[in-house]
This record gives structure tokens, sequence and C-alpha cells, in this order.
């Protein structure tokens, strides 16, 4: 019995140790967004994410039917208004999405693709809190729309073609120097036989 | 302590090394040697040279958009690369049309 209570106290002792650690580092360092979040604090988002999916919608399944139209005006609203944070391929790696916390998720991993489709769309319409997702979702019909296509893309994600992405890339928002560029490129592709040095 | 602190300084100086990493940068030029691994050397528009490495993950396309072979490449070339990270590893080598 005795043994039991050495075992209780030392895990306590160990628990008040690291949290004393944790507080005087936060003290010390403060908050920065360049921290990945630590395991427990992804387990407990990922929960509460869950249980903010009304329940008429996890289980949902997409109503759009896909058809290869519904997929390239997905895929050209994505690249529009996604990719600034999501990356074109979804996973993550803009200069956006590295920099949120948490960082913009890897869309093509199992913790995406595994959520179902009504939890996708939900994501879509009504954000997540507390991180850098806002809910894109109007309430309207022509909303809920884009955003069950928007769920047609993000399971199209893991097998993006190269062509896909480079036209994706014609239809991201881009700053006039990067138009300036984007045209000098086009120019300097044109070929040969129009192409004076 | 100093040890405990030694370390999370070391994690976050490398997280904030890493969130300065993976810059996106394009390069316009004429190939000028290709390789047996299928790196080049190319000429940028500013003469000056680099030297391209390719991935697996390298993405070749014509200049239209459409998918291309790296096979298509050859000394003369002009293409736009765009390498991230490491500076030298090609994520995309689009390029001119050739007329034969």
């Amino acid at each position: 019995m005795r043994r039991h209570w050495l075992i209780v106290v030392a895990i306590v002792a160990l628990i008040l140790i690291v949290a004393s650690i944790v507080f005087v580092r936060m003290l010390r360092y403060g908050f920065s967004a360049h921290d990945q979040p630590t395991a427990i604090e992804t387990s407990i988002a990922r929960t509460v994410r869950h249980w903010a999916v009304p329940a008429d919608l996890r289980d949902a399944k997409n109503p759009v039917p896909l058809t290869a139209q519904v997929l390239a005006d997905a895929r050209a609203h994505f690249a529009d208004h996604c990719a600034v944070c999501h990356g074109n391929d979804g996973k993550g790696q803009s200069g956006m999405g590295r920099q949120m916390y948490p960082k913009t998720p890897d869309m093509t991993l199992a913790a995406t693709q595994s959520l179902s489709d009504g939890e996708l769309f939900s994501i879509i319409e009504n954000g997540v809190r507390l991180t850098g997702m806002p809910g894109f979702g109007s309430g309207t019909a022509e909303s809920a729309y884009g955003s069950w296509t928007l769920v047609h893309f993000i399971r199209h994600m893991p097998k993006l073609s190269a062509e896909e992405m480079a036209e994706m890339e014609t239809l991201n928002p881009k700053s006039p120097e990067e138009w300036r560029q984007m045209q000098e490129e086009e120019a300097f592709l044109e070929p040969e036989e129009g192409h004076h040095h | 302590m100093k040890k405990t602190l030694a370390v999370f300084l070391l994690l976050l100086v490398a997280t904030m090394a890493f969130g300065h990493a993976g810059e996106v940068h394009s390069y316009m030029g004429t190939v000028t040697t290709m390789h047996d691994d299928g790196s080049f050397m190319l000429k940028k528009t500013d003469g000056k040279t680099m030297h391209a490495q390719v991935a697996k993950t390298t993405t070749y396309l014509h200049a239209d958009g459409s998918a291309a072979n790296a096979s298509e490449m050859k000394v003369g070339t002009r293409v736009v690369v765009k390498v991230a990270k490491d500076g030298k590893t090609a994520l995309s080598v689009k390029m001119a049309a050739r007329k034969e």
C-alpha cells in the first residue's frame, strides 16, 4: 500500500516538475507562432474540432456529383482563394501556412483524408476556432455548393498532376511584381522562331 | 536547468531557421550542359551560370503547361527553373518549344 502511495507521489512530483519547466519557459520566452503544437495540444484541438462539426454533417456524403468540370472549377477556386495558405498541392508549404500556429496541415495525409465529407465541408464553411482557418460559408446555397466542390478537390489532392499544378500557378493571386515575372517568363519561353535576344 | 534551457534555445533557433527556409526562386536561362544524372548547367539571363540538380519529384513541363519528359531537354533549350529550399534542386523545369 505504501509503495502505491510512493508511486502516486512520484508521478505527481514529475507532473509538477514538467509543468514548472514549461511555465518558466513560457515566462522567459513567451509564446511564438514558430513553435510546433505539442502532441497534447494537437489531440485536444482535433477532438474539439470533431465536436464542433454539427451532428447532422458528421457522416454526410458529398451531394454534388463529381465531374471533370466540377473538379476543374474547384481547382481554380482553390488556387485563387485557398492556396495562399494551403499551397496549390494542399501540403501547407506556403509562406503563410508555414508561419501559422498551428501550421496549415498537409491535406494529402490521412489526418485530413480520413475526415468525412461532412467534416471537411463543415471546416470550410465554419472555419476552425483558434487557428488560421476562417469560416468561408455565408449560409447560402451558392456558398454550400462551392464548399462541397472543394471537398471533391481535397479528395483529389493526393493525385494532383504536374499539369494541374502548372495551371493552378497561373490562377494564384499575384502581386504586380509576380505578374511582371510571370509575363517575363512566358515571353522568354515563346517558340524560338519568335524569340529574339 | 542550463542543459534544459540550452535544448529549448536550440529548438527555438532551429524552428526559426526552418521558418525562413523554403522560398521558391525562379531562374530563366539556357541549358549549356546536360549531365548523366539529369542535372544541368544553366546560363541565366544575367549571364551567370548555375548548376541545377534534379530529383525524382522534379516535374517537367512545356511552356503551355502540358507535361514534358526530362529527355526533351537538350543543350540550348531555354528553361524556367523553380528552385526551393536548398537553392539547388529544381522543383519544376518549364521548357520552351524547339523549332526543328
